[in-house]
């Protein structure tokens, strides 16, 4: 039975020169799992908010949202509508609203309301005008139900990120939602955060039964779970059904989304357009053989014949990846920033979160470090842009100590920093400004053609009469990281790029960077996104007690972690040894695949 | 200090007015010894450690208290020595000496209530008087270490792409003050976003009302009772100048009697009952221990 109806939605934001929404018309089932997919600015978050009418913007709406006022009711009742002709129906009352749909948006800070955990799991029944004795009922289950007593007492800005996006979950479904709406709810969060997130996520669809209309973009984990897809690009809904469905029209239009679909269903397509995988394993016309998990993938694997020649080789066990390693160690002397035997703590009394931390960053290469979460990624960084001063140890810069560099000369023309939050570089109130600001600085560069190759390089021409805060997280980190290159920096360091970012996105800020290294830039990128890493590092690292440890290759490093690995890596391990992207197994099947 | 904390919130709030308003509106040595004994007593019971910094700045707000009195009041009779052909009086001096002691005393009280209420009670009794008001603390205390730290992330941000490392002391200021107005947009634009997660979850909606965690019990009437009952006697003996006392010309104190021998026990019984009550716990605790 439906529990919501969206109707020939279209929607216009003031002064855009086009439609946001095209007659969209959808429904989602009671109890269903939807998923909204699609690139970044394709409208995903405006009909969220549309539909969570708190929050719907201003603009010019036309069709309508209805919402089923109770359940297993026969009726429907309007939440939003500006049609001629249709027929009267009552309108969701504005408790019913606040109280039946809930929402979780992406960042998780910024929706906390309250500064105890106890206090925000309360708000929204104290708005409903709840007795005190009812709240503390609700308050108590929704602890239990997430497992939160051990943090119940705790400040609201002590937690992490994946505790505080627990808590905006909680808070919302103490309210008994019938539909839970979802704006990219683990964009913030690194990968274990997120898979714990989903779990939770899974239970309240599971076993509270409570309706879950999803906006993603990232499709590697949430796939399978789906019971509903809608693809929409540009604020049209292309297609909607089971993920079989989406799969099929996405290789058949080819569209940028594929690439952001499950490893397995990738490597799936890739040998379907050819003779490897047969009529046994799946057809067009045999749906559920779709693989969209790691196991899928394993199984379809098993079940293909071996690539030529791949027997033989199973003594030698070829690592993709061997032949840079070795490209980089002949050019072992040219280390431009180095760091030996480093220690940082935060304070005195507390424990180090750099101990020994060594490592060696070369002219044209792109290093990416990675790590769990809270291993210190972010601190290293800075110690390494001589922001912290580590208390035992040296950063060298091209042989000089760090401490060496005059004020004025260590950020420029040596090294930059893109932080986190791209959005912190921009002081000004557009980002032209901003970055007119930062290339006048370098008195010797004709700045304003300079300024303006960089930005046809970047592609953001489009975007520097915007304000910061009102461009898209993948423009917004290609913007920032104009402004960072203002200063010619020779050593560029990265922190978490590619969070919240499209794949889009994700493929232009790889070439860009590969652009750099190949200009003689050394890049550092901190990242939690292995797969990312294992496509377009030259060399990896791992950050972990303190220690960079197991720096190599990406194909060997990610081949010799078992669990920190690339989901192509877990799909291949002991089938196609060897192999950390879908690129690695699509080559062995070279000659048989068409390139 | 558990007993305390246990209970409802209006049962310390109780206490530390009755001990605080009567020490400073009796000006009695006595009562301020009271205070400041107790006061001590529950510090040193609760292992609650002073950094020497703070003990300095205690020790030295009284020395100047002291010693800063007799220049603006020159009312004893006993000069000490002439300033400037002014006399510096012993009476003088010893009132300095009071009143320094009193001001330590209420500053350790403050010290105390933060162990006797924890600290998400601080507030409670706002949200049954003032609910807006209380609701408005809760949400700047959520926001003041946010921004801290977005504070901290900006500048780091910003000094990483040069801005601050720049020789000239005037330019860096003034890149502090675009980070500073940059924080401002950021507050702005956080304000926004709060306001709608507020929103999302029914704030505006008719009939609020504001969850009570603590409940009045029975023991807690039964608390305040005996604050009250304590202070009422102190009150009569202050009230009926039994424990008066003037310092100018000549230290005159009110002659001792029942009643004031019962306002000063009285008094000073309330200003041991944190003490006492943790050392009954502490008692009780190594009792059980015992057993076990």
């Amino acid at each position: 039975m439906e529990l919501l109806s969206v109707e020939n939605v279209t929607f216009r934001y003031p002064n855009a020169a086009s439609d946001a929404l095209r007659d969209v018309s959808f429904s989602v089932s009671e109890g269903q799992w939807a998923i909204l997919c699609g690139l970044s600015g394709c409208g995903k978050s405006t009909l969220l908010r549309l539909i969570k009418r708190e929050l719907a913007p201003y603009g010019k709406f036309s069709g309508r949202i209805l919402f089923r006022q109770q359940a297993g009711s026969d009726s429907f009742a309007v939440l939003s509508e500006n049609v001629s002709g249709a027929p009267a129906l009552p309108r969701v009352s504005d408790r019913e609203s606040a109280e039946s749909i809930g929402i979780v948006m992406q960042d998780p800070e910024s929706q906390i309301v309250t500064d105890t955990v106890w206090h925000e799991l309360a708000f929204g029944l104290e708005n409903l005008g709840l007795p005190s004795e009812t709240i503390r009922r609700r308050v108590a289950e929704m602890a239990a139900f997430f497992g939160m007593e051990s943090w119940y007492h705790r400040k609201t800005y002590e937690l992490s990120g994946g505790q505080k996006q627990l808590l905006n979950l909680a808070s919302t479904l103490a309210m008994n939602p019938r539909l839970l709406l979802l704006d990219e709810p683990t964009a913030q969060l690194d990968p274990i955060a997120a898979a714990d997130f989903r779990n939770v996520l899974q239970r309240v669809n599971r076993e509270l039964g409570v309706t879950i209309l999803m906006a993603e973009h990232r499709l590697e984990s949430v796939l399978p779970l789906a019971d509903r897809i809608f693809l929409m690009d540009r604020g049209a809904i292309l297609q909607s059904g089971d993920a079989a469905g989406l799969v099929k029209y996405l290789s058949e239009t080819s569209h940028a989304m594929t690439a952001a679909l499950p490893t397995a269903t990738r490597v799936y397509l890739a040998l379907a357009g050819s003779s490897v995988v047969s009529g046994e394993t799946t057809t067009a016309g045999d749906d559920a053989g779709i693989p969209l998990t790691v196991r899928d993938g394993r199984a379809m694997l098993r079940s293909i014949p071996c690539p030529a020649g791949e027997k033989q080789k199973d003594g030698e066990h070829r690592i993709p990846g061997e032949e840079t390693a070795k490209a980089f160690s002949a050019k072992e002397s040219a280390a431009v920033l180095s760091s030996k035997n480093v220690r940082f703590r935060y304070d005195r009394n507390l424990p180090d979160v750099l101990a020994e931390a060594s490592l060696s960053l070369r002219a044209g290469e792109h290093y990416c470090l990675l790590g769990g979460n809270g291993s210190g990624k972010t601190t290293f960084l800075a110690v390494l842009a001589g922001l912290l001063k580590p208390y035992a140890g040296a950063v060298h810069l091209f042989d000089k100590k760090m401490s060496a560099y005059a004020p004025g000369t260590l950020y420029r023309n040596n090294l930059a920093l893109l932080p986190q939050q791209p959005r912190d570089v921009f002081t000004e109130k557009t980002i032209r400004e901003d970055l007119e600001k930062a290339f006048l600085r370098d008195a010797e560069s004709e700045s304003s053609n300079t300024m303006n190759a960089l930005c046809e390089r970047l592609g953001i021409t489009g975007i520097l009469d915007s304000h910061p805060y009102d461009v898209s997280g993948g423009e917004l980190q290609k913007a920032a990281l104009a402004k960072v290159l203002a200063s010619r920096p020779k050593v560029l360091l990265l922190d978490e790029p590619t969070k919240g970012i499209d794949v889009r996105g994700k493929q232009e800020l790889a070439d860009i960077l590969s652009e750099l290294t190949r200009e003689g830039t050394a890049v550092l990128t901190v990242t939690h996104d292995a797969e990312w890493a294992a496509e377009h590092a030259d060399r990896c690292g791992l950050l972990f007690d303190g220690q960079v440890i197991s720096e190599d290759a990406p194909g060997a490093f990610f081949d010799g972690n078992a669990y920190y690995s690339t989901a192509a890596n877990r799909m291949t391990r002991g089938i196609l040894p060897g192999c950390v992207t879908v690129d690695d197994i699509l080559n062995r099947y070279r000659g048989e695949v068409p390139q | 200090m558990d007993t305390f904390r246990r209970r409802h919130p209006l049962v310390p709030l109780t206490l530390l007015l009755s001990v605080l308003l009567l020490v400073m509106f009796a000006q009695t040595p006595t009562l301020t010894v009271s205070a400041f004994l107790g006061a001590v007593l529950f510090l040193c019971v609760t292992k609650t450690k002073l950094s020497v910094k703070t003990v300095l700045c205690y020790l030295l707000l009284w020395v100047l208290v002291a010693v800063t009195n007799p220049l603006f009041s020159t009312g004893g009779a006993t000069p000490i020595v002439f300033v400037n052909g002014r006399p510096y009086t012993k009476e003088a001096l010893l009132y300095g000496i009071h009143l320094g002691a009193m001001l330590i005393a209420v500053l350790l009280w403050f010290r105390c209530d933060r162990l006797l209420v924890p600290e998400e009670n601080r507030f409670y009794l706002f949200g049954g008087i003032a609910p807006k008001l209380a609701l408005l603390i809760t949400t700047v205390l959520r926001f003041v270490p946010l921004l801290r730290r977005r504070a901290g992330e900006m500048r780091a941000a910003q000094t990483a792409v040069g801005v601050y490392d720049d020789p000239d002391w005037i330019h860096r200021t003034k890149s502090s003050m675009t980070t500073m107005s940059a924080l401002t947009t950021w507050s702005l634009e956080h304000a926004i976003d709060a306001g709608a997660a507020m929103k999302a979850r029914g704030y505006g909606l008719p009939g609020r009302t504001t969850y009570r965690t603590c409940r009045f019990r029975a023991m807690d009437g039964v608390c305040i009772t005996v604050i009250l009952a304590l202070t009422a006697v102190t009150v009569v003996a202050l009230a009926t100048g039994r424990l008066d006392i003037s310092y100018y010309p000549n230290i005159i104190t009110a002659p001792a009697d029942t009643l004031s021998r019962c306002g000063v026990t009285a008094y000073a019984v309330l200003c041991l009952l944190p003490f006492l009550t943790s050392v009954k716990e502490a008692i009780r605790w190594s009792f059980y221990r015992s057993k076990m």
